[in-house]
């Protein structure tokens, strides 16, 4: 009974474990994160269930003020969402978590995604995972925001150079309609960059 | 003796009448008027110095200074009028002469009023604070003379005239000028300036301005260079021959600005002849004139050094890109040695050996030569053809000469690490096919890659070197040992490769003929017998072997051939007729490799000891070949060369290229973990700069492969990001 309980720990509960270790500055959290994930690893045979899950949490938190906590959040998908306590995890995987959680968090989330599935060719590290969410921070719909020697990981200094090509190749064949938005009011004027 | 009784004595002054002749001022001021006449008459001879000084001395003496003095302007003052007029009716030429004449009189006669005036001159003067006699002179003069209206104009045009005379080339009275204007001086330096510097050095202003907009229109820059250069000499002199010293600083500073600095851009970009031209066609005197010339104007060097580098760096642009040049690598790299030589010389006779133009040249090379990624192929290339024949009969003074040439265009390259790749490919078919020149060549070249980039830099490629030795030794050995028992068998020489230190490639052997086989499980039977625990593999690809061969008439030839042409060679013993298939059976060469082995046999005139069916250009599968009884050639000792590509072709190329990327990555990683190591927490932007620094002096690794190493090591928890600022990275022990 009492092992059964251990097993089918539910969503919630999981997740106030990880953010106790997390919190905890116990060396051996390293380890009690490895044991917890080994606890519920066989919960989700079927890996996307997982979702299903994490939505239901995420609906039950209340996440949009406070942005500690969703990072915590954020992280605790990551950590989910690895398979057999691999350290990266699958870009459907990754496409699908960021799909879910970034929703209305990420300006450039369907052009992220896209582009992920497009030429990105390697699973997601951790670093990688929490640096699209600081991207997602500081990031405007225009790129503005974005410090090439910012110390980004490669795939989003690929990702943000491929926007810009997009951009200005579909600039050049709509000028004249930005030239009259700008006339009309200063709309535009966080574009001048380009 | 009481004290209050002391009395005070008192001299009293001797009185006596002091006689004084009421008129005695104006006899004795008389006296003295009438002598400044004469002395200004020239007159003087008849007066007496002694009676003079006496008269003056008692006048000052009674207390009549003022009156002396006055008396003195206004008497002097009269005399400078009719000079004054004098001067002014002097016609033409004469005025100078007539001025200057009169200068000398009023010198002169000053020089003995103030003697007669001595006493005054130190005594009245200085307690009153009035001019001394000598400078009351000058001054009376500037303002009566050179002051005068009708004089002070004159005198300056007729000066000004005479320079304009002397520039358009006639001659002038130089010492009448110096003269005057040693006059001006003497009356004060301010006068000097006033009067004629400022004027001078405005009408020179425009005269250089006017002359150097005609010369500029009709010479070409070298002719102009030459007249500017010209004009400031000719001003130089003037200022020595005739005018004050002070003026030449500012005098050459006119022309220089008029002649040089408002026009050097038009000069440097002269179509035709300018800079461009000048270094095009080595005009090392009009370059060192242009050198002299604008160092005397400011942003005149840094003008040429930028245009010489913008010229150097398009030359050598159109050099390493241009596809024609590329495809004789020995050829390319000794016009990027022509080119230094040249531009070194340039500086060294023109340029004064300037450090910054120096630093210049290199840093173009160095931008020019890497815009070619095969240069450092070509450059490896060189130092092969170099030390396989192109050093046979130089002296050694002249080799190490050349050596130094290749290890500075070696400075120049960024990626040094595939210069090193290549270099140990050449080296190594140099030393295997015993093709190199000279020993100490090769060696000193090899201390010279080490001190410029280190020990580890060169060690394999020493390694090389020793493996030689070692197999030289190994084979004297092996010889010995089967003296008794090896009959008439081929002879067989090893060198055995330490894996790892020889750019080889592991390639699967092919089938030796039997008669080698023999030798060669001799030879491992005794090599492994002596190093137990060692495995040898044949690398047939890179062996060579001689054959003896008899023809159709019974003429014999010795052949040096491959060893993979040997072992084709071997299967015509036992037949007339192969096909491509069958060679390739037996032999079980690598497709390619037999390709071009058969092409050098059975393809290349006056050595088709093959003969092929059908006959066509290219090696085709399911071609036939025929041992070619009719061969004939002049000489006994043939060498078949393997038609090999010197420079490496695209797909050769891509992989060396993979390979260096490959190698890069640990390079890379280590520097990242050395520096980590050390500084514990840096940031992005640090930690590539370091990396860059510590690496440059073998290739210049890209930010965004530093990028990725430091994810990778992320990845693998030798680093870690800052928990609060995302840029910074820490060290994890």
């Amino acid at each position: 009974m009492d092992r059964s309980t251990s097993i089918f720990l539910d969503i919630f509960q999981i997740y106030s474990r990880f953010c106790d270790i997390r919190s905890s500055d116990d060396a051996n959290a390293r380890e009690m994160l490895v044991e917890l994930l080994k606890s519920v690893e066989f919960r989700w045979q079927a890996r996307n269930s997982v979702f299903d899950d994490l939505s239901k949490l995420m609906f039950h938190l209340d996440l949009m003020v406070d942005s500690c906590r969703f990072t915590c959040f954020y992280d605790f998908v990551f950590f989910l969402c690895r398979e057999n306590g691999q350290k990266n995890i699958t870009i459907e995987m990754a496409l699908a978590a960021w799909r879910l959680v970034l929703k209305g968090r990420f300006r450039l989330l369907n052009e992220w995604c896209n582009f992920v599935e497009k030429h990105q060719r390697y699973n997601i590290s951790e670093d990688t995972w929490q640096q699209v969410l600081a991207f997602s921070r500081c990031v405007h719909e225009d790129l503005e925001g974005y410090d090439p020697k910012g110390a980004w990981p490669v795939i989003i200094d690929d990702f943000v150079e491929y926007m810009h090509r997009i951009r200005t190749s579909s600039c050049n064949c709509c000028d004249a309609e930005v030239q009259t938005c700008m006339a009309n009011a200063g709309f535009h004027a966080g574009r001048k960059g380009f | 003796m009481s004290t209050q009784k002391r009395r005070n004595f008192q001299i009293e002054a001797f009185k006596h009448r002091v006689v004084v002749d009421p008129k005695y001022a104006e006899k004795t001021w008389n006296i003295l008027e009438h002598a400044i006449h004469e002395i200004y008459n020239h007159n003087a001879s008849g007066l007496s110095f002694e009676e003079l000084y006496r008269n003056a001395y008692n006048m000052v003496l009674h207390k009549f200074g003022e009156k002396l003095y006055s008396g003195l302007v206004t008497t002097m003052t009269m005399h400078l009028r009719e000079i004054s007029k004098s001067i002014e009716d002097a016609q033409g030429g004469s005025f100078l002469e007539e001025l200057n004449r009169k200068w000398a009189d009023h010198n002169k006669a000053l020089q003995m009023i103030r003697d007669i005036l001595m006493y005054m001159d130190r005594t009245f003067i200085p307690s009153t604070h009035k001019t001394p006699v000598h400078a009351l002179g000058l001054n009376l003069w500037r303002d009566n003379i050179i002051h005068s209206s009708n004089i002070q104009t004159r005198l300056l045009n007729t000066l000004l005239d005479l320079v304009q005379e002397e520039r358009t080339g006639e001659i002038i009275d130089r010492w009448l000028v110096r003269n005057v204007i040693m006059m001006l001086m003497d009356l004060g330096s301010a006068v000097y300036q006033e009067d004629f510097e400022k004027h001078f050095l405005n009408v020179s202003a425009n005269f250089y301005s006017v002359e150097s907009q005609q010369f500029i229109e009709c010479c070409d820059c070298g002719d102009y260079l030459k007249k500017a250069e010209r004009r400031l000499n000719e001003e130089m002199e003037r200022v020595s021959q005739y005018l004050d010293p002070s003026s030449e600083a500012k005098i050459t500073n006119v022309v220089e600005k008029e002649m040089i600095a408002n026009h050097m851009h038009r000069l440097v970009h002269m179509e035709n002849s300018g800079l461009v031209n000048m270094l095009v066609d080595d005009k090392y005197e009009d370059l060192g004139r242009m050198y002299s010339l604008f160092r005397r104007v400011p942003d005149g060097l840094s003008l040429i050094r930028d245009v010489m580098t913008s010229h150097i760096r398009d030359t050598g642009r159109q050099l390493v890109t241009d596809p024609e040049k590329a495809r004789n690598p020995v050829d390319f790299v000794q016009r990027l040695l022509d080119e230094k030589d040249k531009h070194d010389k340039i500086i060294s006779m023109a340029f004064n050996n300037d450090k910054t133009f120096q630093n210049a040249l290199n840093s173009s090379f160095e931008y020019f030569i890497n815009l070619n990624p095969r240069s450092p192929e070509f450059i490896s290339l060189f130092v092969d053809e170099k030390l396989r024949k192109g050093l046979k009969g130089y002296s050694e003074e002249d080799v190490e000469v050349v050596l130094d040439k290749v290890m500075m265009l070696f400075r120049y390259l960024q990626e040094k690490d595939v210069f090193e790749k290549y270099y140990k490919q050449h080296l190594a078919k140099r030393l295997l096919s015993g093709k190199t020149v000279s020993d100490d060549a090769e060696r000193s070249l090899i201390v010279k890659l080490k001190t410029e980039c280190g020990y580890q830099f060169t060690s394999k490629l020493e390694g090389m070197f020793t493996d030689m030795k070692t197999s030289q030794d190994t084979m004297q050995g092996f010889h010995a040992s089967q003296a008794t028992n090896l009959g008439d068998g081929p002879t067989l020489v090893v060198q055995v490769l330490t894996t790892g230190s020889w750019p080889t490639q592991p390639s699967p052997a092919c089938n030796l003929p039997a008669e080698i086989l023999g030798v060669c499980e001799k030879f491992r039977m005794y090599y492994l017998g002596t190093h137990t625990g060692r495995r040898l593999s044949w690398q047939t690809n890179m062996g060579t072997a001689d054959l003896k061969a008899t023809f159709g008439k019974g003429q014999k030839h010795e052949l040096n051939v491959s060893t993979y042409q040997m072992c084709i060679l071997m299967l015509f013993n036992n037949a007339d007729r192969l096909s491509y298939k069958e060679i390739e059976q037996a032999t079980e060469i690598p497709a390619s490799d037999l390709k071009r082995s058969l092409q050098s046999l059975a393809l290349i005139k006056g050595k088709n000891v093959l003969r092929k069916e059908p006959m066509s250009k290219d090696i085709g599968e399911d071609d036939a070949f025929f041992f070619n009884d009719k061969f004939t050639s002049k000489f006994i000792k043939l060498k078949i060369n393997t038609v090999n590509a010197q420079k490496e072709s695209e797909p050769e190329k891509q992989e060396t290229r993979q390979r260096v990327e490959e190698d890069r990555k640990p390079q890379v990683e280590a520097a990242i973990v050395r520096i980590m190591k050390s500084r514990r927490v840096l940031d992005h932007n640090n930690i590539v700069a370091e990396v860059t620094k510590q690496l440059q002096s073998r290739f210049l690794p890209n930010p965004v492969v530093i990028k990725k190493r430091i994810e990778s090591l992320i990845e693998r928890e030798f680093l870690e990001r800052d928990k609060v600022d995302r840029k910074l990275y820490r060290y994890l022990a």
